[in-house]
């Protein structure tokens, strides 16, 4: 159960999720996203290929980053659901939210790649 | 030799001897009148008892002043016999002292003859306590009982030697001698025994009244002591006063105290009179440690008077060449081993001297013990009070204030008021990380603050301290720390003390007091241990009272959003037409966002809605109002749930100033045509329940409300016929979970609901209720559970 955060030498910040995605580690996601969306233009992945739950707090705090790093211009990303998690993902509607991928290295190409 | 020392001091002699020599004299008068009968004879008896009378009162009457006496004695001797050539003389051990000598008519220097030897004839008359005439030396010399230790060039010819006596002992001797043969007969050596009787008991009240004196000032002496004592409270002019009246009584050219220190377990020098040299005392040892003398540790343990050459080398500048020095252990009346007195030892040899210089010594000791014990005791009970003074400030420093910050900058600005350290800083742990930051601090630069601020949350040294501490009964808990290199940077100093902030079982900071210093009293400790534990207690006070605050702000804010979610549901189901209808909702602890809703719509129809709040509290509920309003506010005159729900979204989005979303579920039954109309926006999808066993999952196409500003949401129709059943629930049902986080699971709702299908929608959700609490148990909940049942019954 931990979330730890990396800066890559692109400038992309990689969140990864360990466990449950619920009320136990929603607000340590919450403080990392704000860290780094102290950037300008942030570009996060939140790689969620080690989540096996998420619940609609841990919903509302990726859609709350979507919506804050659109709003600086920059990306959030995810990578990385299981089976469980698409399928919830799917049934909220948020697959039409979220830009996801099934790895990082797919989300980063993505955010380094000059857009179209 | 005996010689008065110190004042004279006056004594009144005691009547009664005279009154024993008188009836002395009275018996021996009679003895001789029964001897000589003769009138002649008694007449020369008269006049010779007349000198003799005169001589023994001469004698008893006169100073008692041992050499004055000798020559007193010699003089009355004249009076019977000739005494041109006389002495008399005391012994002291196998020493004899001539105190008066004159030899021909010419008066000698007083002299002593060791007898240790040849003790000749002096030796032979003291022995036997019998009386000698030797008529004519030569003559005789055969028959003397010892060798006469005459070298001069005039011996005598004839002698009378007397012994003197005192009771059983023989103490002295007087002698009358003379170069002619015959000079002396019998009747000479009974008259001069008379004489001799009279001086033996003269001398031995001479000396016995020179005890007395002795005695008196011993008294005199020890009286001064004990003023002298008795008057200094401090130790320091009370060592002081001590020795200096101690060097002066003794007659001794240093003297010293040396005191115990039972805290540090070490003696320190205190103070000392030197004759010759003043000391100085920066040169005096600030400890002289268990090792380091060891005559010092042998009177430390064996606490009797020592005499040892082995002088340390802080003190030789203080005692003349080559003397031993006296240690006299000073103990209290408790017992209580307080110091040891330095004396040097004074040449002379005389036992009598030495005896009373040690009851001396001894008494000294013994009082002063008393006065240093009296002296720590009072301080004491000083400290104690400046202790308890001191904490009352700080006490009162945190009282008055509330904000911990505010706390702890006051105690932090006492610590060097009080204490007097160079550096000071209040570290408080974190109790997430587990870390130590930098509270407030005293005499540290920014440069200091800033690199402990730095490195302490990288260095493990800091965090160590909370390890390395143990639990400890004794009343003062602190740690001498060896500073890191880094931590010695920050706080520029040699030593520092870390006292643990310790309340209720918990580590909360650090008191970390540096200083220049390697020595703190007990008094300094003491206020430090209380300043830490008064900071402590302020520290946890305040995470109560934050947690408090916080735990009563969650409460009125839980209570606020079940009293907004309650009002949200609705009471008891409606009666629609051709159903039966049940519902069961039950909040989590923490309040979720579920809630559902009956819309009456016209034409007979029946809005169902069944939707969950992303996350909690009162923004989720205010959401959930907002969210329910909208909904029943759009719903009322559309027919078409997918246009309704988008609607509900474009206000929803353009009002939601947060970044909650709302899912939901809403179907239309319109019970002429058999039909549900259902539109989903990321809700769970209902179940319905066929008659004949099989299930189908309500899914269509949509997103949750309130993310996006446009969405498309997709519209289904499928038909509802007698003995089929509708659950719709929350993901708090699906998502139950036991203690091995086992989630109850959609799977065996659809199994429970389906093996009650033919039962009533309470029964159903009655049974699926049971079956939800069997598989939970005790593990509470952190979602809410809602679960409606719609039966179509006809």
């Amino acid at each position: 159960m931990t979330i730890e955060s990396t800066t890559r030498d692109s400038g992309i910040v990689l969140i990864e999720v360990n466990g449950r995605l619920d009320h136990s580690q929603t607000a340590t996601l919450e403080t990392h996203i704000d860290t780094a969306l102290e950037q300008a233009a942030p570009h996060i992945i939140v790689d969620l290929s080690a989540t096996d739950y998420i619940n609609s707090g841990g919903l509302r705090t990726l859609v709350s980053g979507w919506r804050r790093a659109k709003e600086k211009e920059g990306k959030l990303l995810l990578c990385g659901l299981n089976e469980r998690l698409q399928q919830i993902f799917s049934m909220v509607g948020f697959d039409k939210v979220f830009t996801i991928y099934d790895d990082i290295s797919t989300a980063a190409q993505t955010l380094t790649s000059p857009p179209e | 030799m005996f010689a008065q020392i110190g004042p004279p001091a006056p004594l009144t002699w005691p009547t009664v001897w005279l009154v024993i020599l008188l009836v002395s004299l009275a018996l021996t008068a009679y003895v001789l009148s029964r001897r000589y009968q003769s009138r002649k004879a008694l007449m020369q008896r008269v006049t010779e008892l007349e000198a003799l009378r005169t001589a023994g009162r001469t004698i008893v009457e006169s100073q008692h002043d041992v050499e004055a006496l000798s020559e007193l004695i010699a003089n009355e001797a004249g009076l019977v016999i000739d005494n041109s050539t006389f002495q008399v003389g005391l012994f002291e051990g196998a020493l004899y002292h001539i105190l008066f000598w004159r030899v021909d008519g010419e008066k000698q220097e007083p002299t002593t003859f060791d007898l240790t030897e040849n003790s000749g004839l002096v030796g032979w008359v003291r022995e036997t306590k019998r009386p000698l005439l030797v008529r004519d030396f030569p003559l005789e010399v055969d028959s003397l009982p010892a060798r006469p230790r005459y070298t001069s060039e005039r011996p005598p010819r004839s002698a009378l030697f007397l012994p003197l006596l005192s009771g059983e002992d023989s103490i002295g001797i007087i002698a009358a001698q003379h170069h002619l043969p015959n000079h002396f007969d019998e009747d000479d050596l009974k008259r001069l025994s008379i004489i001799a009787n009279q001086a033996g008991s003269a001398f031995a009240n001479a000396r016995l009244f020179s005890q007395l004196q002795e005695q008196a000032w011993l008294t005199t002496a020890q009286l001064q002591i004990a003023n002298t004592i008795g008057r200094e409270q401090e130790m320091e002019p009370l060592v002081e006063a001590t020795t200096r009246l101690t060097a002066m009584l003794v007659g001794t050219a240093f003297c010293g105290v040396l005191v115990w220190d039972y805290e540090f377990e070490t003696y320190r020098w205190v103070n000392g009179y030197a004759q010759h040299h003043e000391i100085d005392e920066a040169r005096m040892p600030v400890q002289i440690d268990v090792g380091d003398w060891s005559a010092l540790d042998a009177v430390h343990v064996g606490r009797e008077l020592l005499e040892t050459d082995r002088i340390p080398h802080w003190l030789r500048p203080y005692l003349p060449p080559n003397t031993p020095l006296l240690l006299q252990p000073v103990i209290a009346p408790n017992n209580y081993l307080m110091g040891v007195l330095l004396i040097e030892q004074t040449e002379s040899g005389e036992t009598a001297v030495q005896q009373r210089r040690i009851e001396l010594l001894t008494s000294i000791a013994q009082y002063l013990g008393q006065a240093i014990d009296n002296t720590n005791l009072r301080n004491a009970q000083q400290e104690e009070a400046w202790v308890n003074t001191a904490l009352l400030q700080v006490a009162e420093a945190v009282n008055n204030h509330i904000n911990l910050a505010e706390i702890l900058d006051t105690i932090i600005r006492l610590v060097p008021m009080l204490v007097g350290v160079d550096k000071a800083l209040i570290l408080i742990r974190d109790e997430e990380t587990e870390l130590f930051g930098v509270g407030p601090t005293f005499g540290m630069d920014e440069m200091g603050i800033g690199m402990i601020n730095t490195l302490s949350l990288s260095r493990p040294e800091l965090n160590q301290l909370a390890v390395e501490e143990t639990s400890s009964s004794q009343t003062v808990h602190y740690f001498r720390i060896k500073l890191e290199d880094w931590l010695q940077k920050s706080l520029d100093v040699p030593v520092a003390l870390a006292f643990p902030l310790r309340a209720r079982g918990q580590l909360v900071g650090i008191l970390l007091i540096g200083t220049e210093e390697q020595l703190f009293s007990s008094r300094r400790l003491n206020i430090l241990n209380g300043i830490a534990q008064q900071a402590a207690t302020a520290v946890v006070n305040n995470q109560l009272y934050k947690a408090a605050a916080e735990r009563t702000r969650l409460e009125q804010e839980l209570d606020v959003a079940r009293e907004i979610q309650a009002s949200l549901i609705p009471l008891g189901n409606p009666d629609i037409q051709g159903c039966s209808v049940a519902s069961y909702w039950e909040a989590a602890r923490q309040v979720s966002g579920d809630f559902y809703d009956f819309i009456r719509l016209n034409n007979g129809r029946w809005g169902i809605v069944v939707a969950d709040v992303a996350d909690k509290g009162v923004p989720a509920a205010l959401f959930m109002a907002l969210s329910r309003t909208v909904l029943r506010a759009v719903a009322i005159n559309r027919e078409n749930p997918a246009e309704t729900l988008m609607r509900v979204n474009q206000i929803i989005d353009q009002d939601a100033q947060t970044d909650l979303f709302i899912t939901l579920f809403y179907t239309i039954w319109n019970c002429e045509k058999n039909q549900l109309t259902f539109s989903n926006a990321g809700h769970n999808p209902p179940i319905l329940l066929r008659a004949d066993g099989s299930y189908k999952l309500l899914n269509a196409d949509g997103m949750a409300l309130g993310v996006l500003p446009e969405v498309y949401i997709d519209q289904k129709t499928i038909d509802f016929h007698i003995g089929d059943v509708l659950v719709l629930y929350t993901d708090g049902v699906t998502e139950a979970m036991n203690s091995d986080y086992d989630e109850f699971d959609l799977p065996r709702l659809i199994h429970t609901a389906s093996m009650m299908r033919h039962r009533s929608a309470s029964e159903i959700i009655a049974t699926i209720k049971a079956e939800i609490n069997a598989h939970v148990g005790n593990t509470p909940q952190f979602d809410d559970i809602t679960l409606m049942v719609i039966k179509r019954e006809h």
